[in-house]
């Protein structure tokens, strides 16, 4: 596990290196499958919006490095804005996650019937993603 | 604008729908929660995307500078729904270097702000030029989208060569039929004095001199020398030019093109323009400020086109070239063509002087014996076609760059009082 984590890491400093947006994300799908196979099958893990928070830094820093690179000059102090705005995002985002674990505790039953309301929800959301984001 | 998604979009709407998935999968909570602030951040930027609306202008604070001049671009920007981050760049053309302010410039527009942005540029060559593409590309508050599109705000800039000082000038050897500022040789009404004669009817009583006429015990009157225009015809060699880096010989012969008509123009001279090349261009002579105008217009259209053809005088409209004109040619002397007609025209008979923008120094620096040995045939090859011409009667003045033209004028003024004209 810790190579793994290690390899997940090597491949972040090269993506950030050459540099390859295309790659970013996957260094933390390894880390997120890592930390899913760490939990087995225990008890839900309290600290997982933090964890959440930090996967969504890591990301944002990782795209902005890249942007800054080609950036022109700025005329103003866009760079604390972004900051910021990374720093806030950062600490919505555990909130964002503190709010879906409370709501895990929510006793609405189960079975394949909520299953397939979670998998067509998934799906709805991809769509939505998908019709969203259509080129203008 | 065409908009466009940036690489954040699809990473974070793949890592939201692997987390949710692989939690309804793997009955693990906590791989949702790790995806919700990537969806979080998706809804949020994909709720909130705009086009952008943004009013741009753009405008010169001149359409016409002098090399060496500083031009200034000043932009309007108005954003009618905040842009967190605008890319702004106008590609300035070789011949302006910026001096002061940025492109391409990164900002911030706030709701229904107005922005204005100065550039200054310096002319550094002459040329024509339109200024005012401008390229912009907006971000969201979240980067997850790109708007991209280019504003066509362009404006014409005439750069125009730099121009000498010159005290004095190549005096053609006839005089034209029109005032002007130069003495001619025939006798008319005038101010220098030309010679004497005795007195006729109806000669006017002002031009009795008293002194002769009381020697001679008749009358005798003075005659005078006219003053009368001029026609030059400047002959700009436009086959091949030498180059190294930025500037030619062509750079520096338009120069000198735009400062002798300009002169000669003030001593209300009439000036034509031949640019002869691979592209034969021509203006038929003429005087005042818009005849200077159209010859600097003309020469700022002045470019090498390779041409392989053979060109000589004939190809020359005859109306260009009058009789009696001065034909001031500036030439690198590099194409055999230009040679050629030269000799032609002072064979045909006409005025001819000849200032040689010399190659040399734009020559890259011979290296190894044999380079040497080639370097310097080619410049006793050089000398060689200067006594040939300076044998049928034509002043060949080498001019280097950096060297004043006044300098090189005065050298043909020189040889042109001391010639002895051979046969051709």
């Amino acid at each position: 596990m810790t190579v793994l984590a290690l390899a997940s890491l090597v491949l972040l400093a090269l993506a950030l290196a050459v540099p390859l947006p295309s790659l970013f994300p996957w260094p933390l799908v390894v880390l997120g499958g890592l930390y899913a196979w760490s939990l087995g099958g225990g008890e839900i893990d309290q600290w997982v919006p933090l964890y959440a928070g930090g996967f969504l830094a890591v990301a944002e820093l990782a795209y902005w490095s890249v942007e800054l690179r080609g950036r022109a000059q700025d005329s103003e102090r866009l760079t604390e804005r972004r900051a910021a705005l990374i720093a806030m995002l950062s600490l919505l985002g555990v909130g964002a996650g503190g709010v879906v674990l409370a709501a895990t505790s929510l006793d609405i039953g189960s079975g394949i019937a909520i299953d397939l309301l979670g998998v067509a929800a998934a799906v709805g959301a991809l769509v939505v993603v998908a019709r969203l984001a259509r080129p203008g | 604008m065409k908009r466009t998604a940036s690489p954040k979009l699809g990473a974070y709407a793949g890592l939201a729908a692997l987390g949710l998935l692989a939690a309804l999968v793997l009955g693990r909570p906590e791989l949702a929660v790790l995806a919700t602030p990537f969806a979080l951040v998706l809804f949020a930027g994909l709720l909130a995307a705009r086009e952008p609306e943004i009013r741009v202008a753009l405008e010169l604070d001149r359409e016409r500078a002098v090399e060496g001049e500083i031009v200034t671009i000043t932009i309007d920007l108005h954003a009618g729904w905040p842009i967190e981050r605008l890319e702004l760049h106008v590609p300035l053309p070789d011949d302006l270097e910026l001096v002061e302010g940025a492109t391409p410039l990164t900002l911030r527009l706030a709701w229904d702000e107005e922005r204005t942005i100065e550039l200054q540029a310096r002319c550094r060559r002459w040329g024509a030029h339109l200024v005012g593409e401008l390229f912009l590309r907006a971000h969201d508050r979240l980067d997850l989208f790109g708007y991209e599109g280019t504003v066509d705000r362009r404006q014409p800039l005439k750069i125009y060569p730099r121009a000498e000082e010159l005290r004095s000038l190549v005096t053609p050897l006839e005089t034209q039929v029109f005032t002007g500022n130069q003495v001619a040789r025939t006798k008319g009404e005038g101010i220098e004095f030309a010679d004497l004669r005795r007195y006729a009817y109806g000669d006017s009583l002002r031009r009795i001199n008293w002194r002769a006429s009381a020697r001679r015990s008749e009358l005798w009157v003075n005659e005078m020398h006219p003053e009368r225009n001029t026609d030059v015809i400047v002959f700009l060699d436009t086959f091949v030019e030498a180059r190294e880096q930025d500037e030619s010989t062509l750079d520096v012969a338009v120069r000198a093109a735009a400062t002798l008509a300009d002169r000669y123009l003030k001593r209300k001279d009439r000036v034509g323009l031949i640019s002869f090349g691979g592209y034969l261009n021509w203006l038929l002579p003429g005087s005042g400020l818009v005849q200077l105008y159209r010859i600097v217009d003309s020469l700022l259209d002045t470019e090498i086109i390779l041409s392989y053809a053979w060109k000589g005088v004939d190809v020359i409209p005859p109306r260009t070239l009058p009789p009696k004109a001065l034909i001031f040619a500036i030439t690198p002397l590099l194409d055999e063509r230009a040679v050629t007609t030269l000799i032609d025209l002072r064979a045909r008979g006409f005025d001819l002087a000849v200032l040689e923008v010399s190659p040399v120094a734009f020559a890259s620096a011979a290296t190894g014996e044999q380079e040497e040995l080639a370097h310097r045939l080619w410049r006793l090859k050089r000398d060689a076609l200067r006594a040939r011409y300076q044998r049928f009667g034509v002043p060949v003045v080498e001019w280097h760059e950096g060297e004043p033209l006044e300098g090189a004028l005065a050298e043909v003024g020189a040889f042109r009082r001391q010639a002895r004209y051979a046969r051709a």
